[in-house]
């Protein structure tokens, strides 16, 4: 819990600095795939154990994950049809049935008309969603970023002892 | 926020304070040296080594948990689980897995008998599963082997087993509440109904000889029938008084006198001139014109009192009606039964057949609660054969199948073996089931069950079994059961108030076979004979228990055979048995003379008691219709005179007035013609053709 807080906190003070935009959108975007996934499955494990031994933004990933979880159940109907095409699709049947009685593979669950279907969707909807990312953290940077930093309320703030102490501590602790 | 000097970024670590130096200034704390390297940028690696230790200790509890607490919770699932689908106390003695060696073993599996809970309906010794890692490895759930061992039927429990109590009914049944309604009412309407009735009873209470007599003169109630009768009969009484205000509206003797003298004063000859003609002939017309309408007046009326006199008949067929059902509501009431001999035996024997037909419908209920969605419509049937789609709660999981492949599951083999043991309800068991699969068109066989058996602590001996399942070409189940011999004792076979028919000791052989053809045709046939029997007979009166001693006494073997045939649910049940005939030929010709004559008594009362009533109500609808009918006859006659009447003198007018016409031209043409104008006239006339 400590762990998923810290990235929480860590993903915040990312977004409101100047840098890191590329690995905040990075992190979202695994977030999307991860959002897209069946719970249950070798693929979302497979993330999940990225996401704790890979400096991924993990924050980032979690509240994209999060996030598309909603929109993967509100387009299942949309992803259980496409998933049907991919999935009944001939020149594919080979692939599909090599993949079926390899090992670990069928854990993916590919041969769920939903999985396939919210999977093919993710794919489809990562590199765009990845440049979409950076123009929305850019733009949130500008936006809203500076016009609180200009306010005099975080003048005020920045002035005041107990913002100071906690400078001189994050600086030591980090 | 943007003042954080060393913040961590994924992949990195920087020193991305561009205020840092400013910063450090400010406070006065910093120097060029700290602030330089700051600047710097920090790699942190790639790994997040920080997150290892807490996912290792993760790993470690998931591990600990399968190691420490996943038996003891399956063995609980299990118990929880049987509970909740088979309605009893499931009691699971210890569970093991294993996940190197992919294993599972269960011990002794207890499951409550839900007649007798004291009871186990079956335990299972041992049941093991040894799961194929290659198959396991492709998300396949294949189990070379599985054993079932040291099987007991009716064992001892060591407390009585819980028994669930019947769910409370739910506000309006649900389709397949609905469906299983139906299903009960067919499968079971017609024995039920002879269930329900007590024959014997009956007929124990017919031939006791109990007159009736007595008991109808004590019915002070009067018959609905009789009431009718009365009621009608002023109802009879009104028509009556309503007709002959009807008839008084009718044209009366002095109206039609009127008109008669009238026409008599129309002149129909000597005529003087053409006015006298025409006025003539516009007076009979007139008579005629008034004539004609008091005949259609009266014809309308005949009309009425015809469609009244109809309904007059419905009620009279109604009253016929209303005595029969008394006579039968009588019958009923004095139990007088109406026994088809043929059936006897299906009544009597519905105490000894219930239980069995009640464990059926159990069975069915199971089978319809928990059949898969793809076999209960059987219309969407086999689109593919190699890509076979399953339904899911979330979309469709396609099976990808190819020849010598595992399908989804697949159980190989299951061996039964079961020695004789300690306890008299072990059983000596050999047999296997095999190939029961999520694909049988993936491996190209059928499922199949074969096992033979013997408890000889429960003397049954000779069990075997024989089933095929097959829905890889055509949805086809078959199964064979004998069983040689079955110890029966202290079964009731008929037990009422009046009788009493206990086997105290029997051997039952059982055959049953079926095919249940598209997994809804069912045809079955199961004969269940009795032998070595001994039967404990008594009933209260003298002449039953003599008929009953002496038919059962006069039987080697009593035969139950039942048929089932039908589309399921709606099956129909046939149950016969070489009792029926017995007793029936021993009581047919006693129990018959005694219901006619109870039949004839109850009709003699019935008749009796509307007689007087019914000769009134038809003496009052004979008089009423006659009386009605004469009047009308009567003024409809004298009408239709003066109109023939009236007819006839127009007729003779117009004649007159034609001829005097003729005479008065042929006169003035013979004085304009000459002295040959009679020979002229002749010519014209042809000419003419007057």
């Amino acid at each position: 819990m400590t762990i998923l807080l810290k990235q929480l906190f860590a993903l915040f003070n990312l977004l409101n600095s100047d840098d890191g935009e590329k690995q905040i959108a990075f992190g979202l975007v695994l977030g999307l795939i991860l959002g897209f996934s069946p719970f249950f499955s070798v693929q979302s494990f497979f993330l999940i154990l990225c996401f704790f031994v890979f400096r991924i933004q993990f924050g980032a990933a979690l509240v994209a994950a999060f996030f598309f979880k909603f929109i993967a159940f509100l387009i299942d109907p949309l992803a259980d049809k496409m998933g049907r095409f991919i999935l009944e699709l001939e020149p594919l049947r080979g692939l599909f049935t090599t993949m079926y009685h390899m090992p670990i593979v069928p854990y993916t669950r590919f041969n769920n008309s939903i999985v396939m279907g919210s999977f093919f969707v993710a794919i489809i909807l990562m590199i765009p969603m990845y440049f979409v990312f950076i123009a929305l953290i850019r733009k949130y940077r500008s936006a809203i970023v500076e016009k609180f930093k200009s306010s005099k309320l975080w003048k005020m703030w920045k002035a005041t002892t107990v913002y100071k102490l906690y400078t001189q501590y994050e600086s030591l602790v980090g | 926020m943007t003042d954080v000097r060393d913040q961590k970024v994924d992949g990195a670590r920087y020193d991305i304070n561009a205020d840092y130096k400013e910063k450090a200034n400010d406070s006065g704390s910093g120097n060029e040296n700290e602030g330089k390297k700051r600047l710097k940028k920090k790699k942190g690696g790639i790994f997040r080594w920080g997150a290892i230790v807490p996912f290792l200790i993760l790993f470690g509890l998931v591990y600990a948990y399968f190691y420490f607490f996943l038996d003891s919770h399956l063995k609980k699932a299990i118990e929880i689980g049987g509970y909740q689908v088979l309605g009893v106390e499931v009691n699971v003695g210890d569970l093991k897995t294993s996940f190197t060696e992919g294993s599972l073993v269960i011990k002794k599996i207890e499951i409550t008998d839900s007649e007798k809970p004291e009871l186990n309906a079956i335990e299972i010794g041992l049941i093991k599963f040894d799961i194929l890692w290659d198959a396991l490895l492709r998300a396949k759930f294949v189990v070379e082997t599985a054993k079932i061992e040291e099987i007991k039927i009716g064992s001892a429990r060591k407390k009585p087993g819980k028994v669930k109590p019947p769910e409370p009914k739910k506000e309006g049944p649900s389709f397949l509440e609905k469906e299983a309604e139906k299903t009960k009412g067919r499968l079971f309407e017609e024995l039920a109904d002879t269930g329900k009735s007590n024959v014997l009873g009956d007929i124990v209470s017919i031939l006791s000889g109990s007159s009736i007599e007595t008991q109808l003169k004590s019915i002070e109630e009067a018959l609905p029938s009789k009431k009718k009768i009365i009621e009608f009969q002023n109802t009879v009484q009104t028509k009556r008084t309503d007709w002959d205000k009807k008839i008084k509206q009718l044209p009366q003797p002095a109206d039609i006198q009127k008109l008669s003298d009238r026409l008599s004063k129309v002149k129909t000859k000597d005529f003087k001139d053409i006015n006298e003609v025409q006025n003539s002939i516009k007076e009979a017309d007139a008579v005629f014109k008034e004539a004609d309408g008091h005949y259609k007046n009266i014809q309308k009326t005949s009309d009425e009192f015809t469609a009244d006199l109809n309904l007059t008949k419905n009620t009279l067929g109604e009253i016929e009606g209303l005595i029969k059902k008394d006579i039968s509501d009588l019958e009923t009431r004095f139990k007088i039964p109406k026994i088809e001999f043929k059936d006897l035996a299906k009544a009597l024997l519905m105490p000894y057949v219930q239980p069995y037909l009640n464990k059926l419908e159990t069975y069915k209920g199971y089978v319809e609660k928990y059949i898969p969605e793809k076999y209960k419509n059987k219309n969407a049937k086999k689109e593919e054969e190699k890509l076979t789609p399953h339904p899911r709660a979330k979309g469709i999981s396609y099976e990808f199948g190819r020849p010598n492949s595992y399908p989804m599951f697949w159980l190989k083999q299951i061996k039964l073996n079961s020695a004789l043991g300690a306890s008299v309800n072990q059983g000596e068991i050999t047999g296997e089931i095999k190939d029961i699969t999520s694909n049988q068109v993936q491996i190209k066989r059928p499922t199949t069950i074969l096992f033979n058996g013997n408890f000889p602590g429960l003397e049954v001996l000779g069990v075997n079994f024989k089933s095929t399942i097959d829905y890889s070409i055509e949805d086809i189940i078959k199964f064979d059961l004998k069983i040689n011999s079955i110890a029966i004792s202290e079964k009731t076979l008929i037990g009422s108030a009046d009788a009493n028919v206990k086997l105290k000791k029997a051997f039952s052989e059982i055959s049953v076979n079926g095919v249940l053809d598209d997994f809804k045709n069912l045809e079955l046939r199961a004969n269940n004979t009795l032998n070595k029997t001994e039967y404990e007979v008594s009933a209260k009166e003298k002449l039953i228990d003599e008929i009953l001693k002496n038919s059962f006494a006069r039987l080697p073997a009593l035969t139950i055979d039942a048929n089932a045939s039908g589309v399921i649910p709606r099956v129909g049940l046939s149950l016969n048995s070489n009792l029926g005939p017995e007793l029936g030929r021993a009581l047919e010709g006693e129990v018959k003379k005694k219901i006619d004559e109870a039949r004839k008594q109850i009709e003699t009362y019935v008749q009796g008691q509307i007689k007087a009533e019914r000769a009134k109500l038809d003496a009052k609808v004979n008089e009423f219709k006659s009386q009605i009918e004469s009047e009308i006859n009567k003024i409809r006659s004298m009408v239709d005179k003066e109109k023939q009447k009236a007819e006839q003198q127009v007729n003779a007018a117009k004649k007159q007035a034609e001829d005097s016409g003729k005479k008065a031209v042929e006169d003035q043409l013979k004085k304009s013609l000459g002295d040959d104008a009679a020979k002229k006239l002749e010519e014209l006339k042809k000419k003419i053709n007057f």
